[in-house]
């Protein structure tokens, strides 16, 4: 094609403009053709999704019906869906629903503004964040939720301690990204606008803040699956409501197609939060399309 | 003119040397200064606790304090049932962290290897993922018990997802063009898989380790706190449910030095495995 076009600028004009033509057509019936190809292609991968989809569903029913396993080990696609349409009658079911629903935004608001205001007040600071950068790193390596009895301990068995562990989790990787993001901000920038006489309040505002947030955002996605799992493992350790009571009390009581059906219940919370944060993400970093 | 050159020069190099070891000289005092700094934030935060305790006579069952903290690790260090309780734990990530690590890592060659079936079963893989493994505690103590398998496997799932995202993830992100080269320059598939696509796989595994043992203590820690008869994290659950505070904050103390060894360790292995990559 390219040869053709060199060629084509370099004769006389009708015959480049017919080479051109041709080649034209040429292009457009094969960019329509991959096209064609491109779309059954997807096509026959949704169905490829849709087969497999089925049969994991019928393989585990399989298990099940012809006795392989024993229901009460691994349940059944058949007991879930059956299990799945009594807990939607049942009342408790959208009280622990709201309770760890509750829960996860708040301890996810309340992880993200303390998060964010102690990242940019110690990222703000040079000295300070370079001597508390490591600590933060070793701090790290100890997963928030393992702490859960400690906030128990300290709020009891209530509502608000679940929060408080869900705020803990969360707060780490915001913290973290906040803090390397405004101590990774433009110091020339800042200065200058030092230099020209802005108060401090502006330069926060228009250089700490933006170049902190980018990183902050970035971190929604893990703190948001932190949230969920903080909610989880709290309620594990010590709760009289929320989804994962109601998890721990079916498994006690064997009752293992309760313990999916809720299961699928916190994956649609996990999925949904994930979209939404995917949205976030997307509005804000707009401006970068 | 020639002179005044060379003194000129002369004059410029002394300064700059001596601007040098100015900037050097304050360069190992400004590092000495933040390592003090350091020290000093530690010393601030436990002093504070202490102080914090001390002054106000808060309730040594709430807060516990520093040297309530110190002597119940020092009795806890004579007692030979922690010792058992760290090797259980210990146990609990180091295997769920290999299963992990290993079925992970196959898993995701054969779907790398697999385009199509890894395709088809993106649905389902989706899902998975936005699944908080935590969850499954239920489940895999309703099927090894209180025992030490079901901690095991919790782990391993959780490093699983890791491994396993982190391989296909990078899969995805394969040069298509280098592939297409050798492929061009007549190496057979599988030696493509061996000289290429396998060191590309280790890469992403050792990168995903950090990640991945954090999980494995979390899956073995949630584990024993649901259901266990052994380890640190059981040991907790009994601190909290007979109100030792003290004995809480210890084991929680050993927790998060073992998770900060763990973490350090693999960092170091890390360094020293993706040194040629820098």
């Amino acid at each position: 094609m390219r040869r053709s076009n060199e060629t084509g600028a370099d004769s006389e004009g009708v015959q480049a403009h017919q080479t051109a033509e041709a080649e034209e057509s040429w292009i457009s019936t094969v960019v329509r053709d991959t096209r064609i190809q491109r779309r059954t292609n997807r096509r026959i991968i949704w169905l490829e999704r849709i087969v497999a989809v089925v049969l994991f569903l019928t393989g585990w029913q399989l298990l099940n019906s012809l006795g392989i396993v024993l229901p009460i080990l691994i349940s059944s696609p058949k007991l879930i869906g059956a299990d799945m349409v009594q807990l939607f009658q049942t009342g408790s079911f959208y009280s622990d629903a709201l309770t760890t629903l509750i829960e996860m935004i708040s301890g996810l608001i309340i992880g993200t503004i303390i998060g964010i205001s102690v990242g940019l007040s110690i990222g703000m600071r040079k000295r300070l964040s370079r001597a508390v950068q490591p600590l933060a790193v070793a701090a790290h390596s100890i997963p928030a939720v393992i702490l859960a009895p400690l906030v128990a301990v300290w709020f009891g068995f209530g509502f608000e301690p679940k929060i408080g562990i869900v705020a803990l989790a969360v707060f780490y990787p915001i913290f973290f990204n906040t803090l390397s993001g405004a101590s990774n901000i433009d110091e020339t920038l800042a200065s200058n606008l030092k230099i020209f006489g802005l108060s401090r309040r502006s330069i926060v505002r228009y250089v700490y803040l933006p170049s902190a947030i980018v990183w902050t955002v970035a971190s929604l996605r893990t703190a948001v699956s932190f949230a969920l799992t903080g909610a989880i493992v709290a309620e594990f350790v010590g709760a009289r409501q929320g989804l994962g009571v109601a998890m721990v009390d079916a498994s006690q009581f064997l009752h293992t197609a309760r313990v999916f059906s809720i299961l699928l219940v916190l994956t649609t919370f996990g999925v949904v939060f994930g979209v939404l944060v995917r949205a976030l993400e997307n509005y804000i970093f707009r401006w970068q399309k | 003119m020639s002179i005044r050159d060379t003194d000129v020069n002369g004059a410029d190099d002394a300064w700059l040397e001596q601007v040098v070891r100015k900037a050097k000289h304050s360069r190992t005092l400004d590092s000495w200064i933040i390592w003090i700094e350091r020290v000093a934030i530690i010393g601030a935060l436990i002093g504070g606790w202490q102080l914090f305790v001390s002054a106000f006579k808060i309730n040594p069952d709430i807060l516990s304090s520093p040297s309530a903290v110190g002597s119940t690790l020092y009795h806890l260090l004579q007692q030979r049932v922690f010792y058992y309780d760290l090797r259980v734990t210990s146990e609990e990530v180091l295997f769920g962290l290999l299963l992990g690590v290993i079925s992970g890592s196959v898993i995701g060659i054969v779907f790398i290897l697999l385009p199509r079936i890894s395709d088809a079963l993106q649905p389902l893989l989706v899902g998975l993922n936005s699944m908080p493994k935590i969850a499954l505690a239920p489940l895999t103590i309703i099927w090894f018990g209180l025992g030490i398998y079901s901690k095991i496997l919790l782990a391993a799932l959780g490093v699983f997802f890791i491994i396993f995202f982190n391989i296909a993830a990078g899969g995805a992100s394969l040069d298509k063009a280098v592939m297409d080269n050798l492929a061009i320059m007549g190496i057979s598939r599988r030696k493509i898989v061996t000289i290429f696509i396998l060191p590309s796989v280790a890469t992403w595994i050792i990168a995903a380790l950090k990640v991945a043992i954090s999980a494995a203590l979390i899956g073995a820690v949630i584990g024993e706190y649901i259901g266990a008869n052994a380890g640190i994290g059981y040991e907790i659950e009994n601190a909290i449910n007979s109100l030792s505070i003290a004995r809480m904050f210890t084991l929680l103390l050993v927790l998060a030095i073992m998770g900060g060894l763990a973490y350090a360790l693999i960092a170091l292995v890390e360094r020293r495995l993706l040194r040629w990559s820098r």
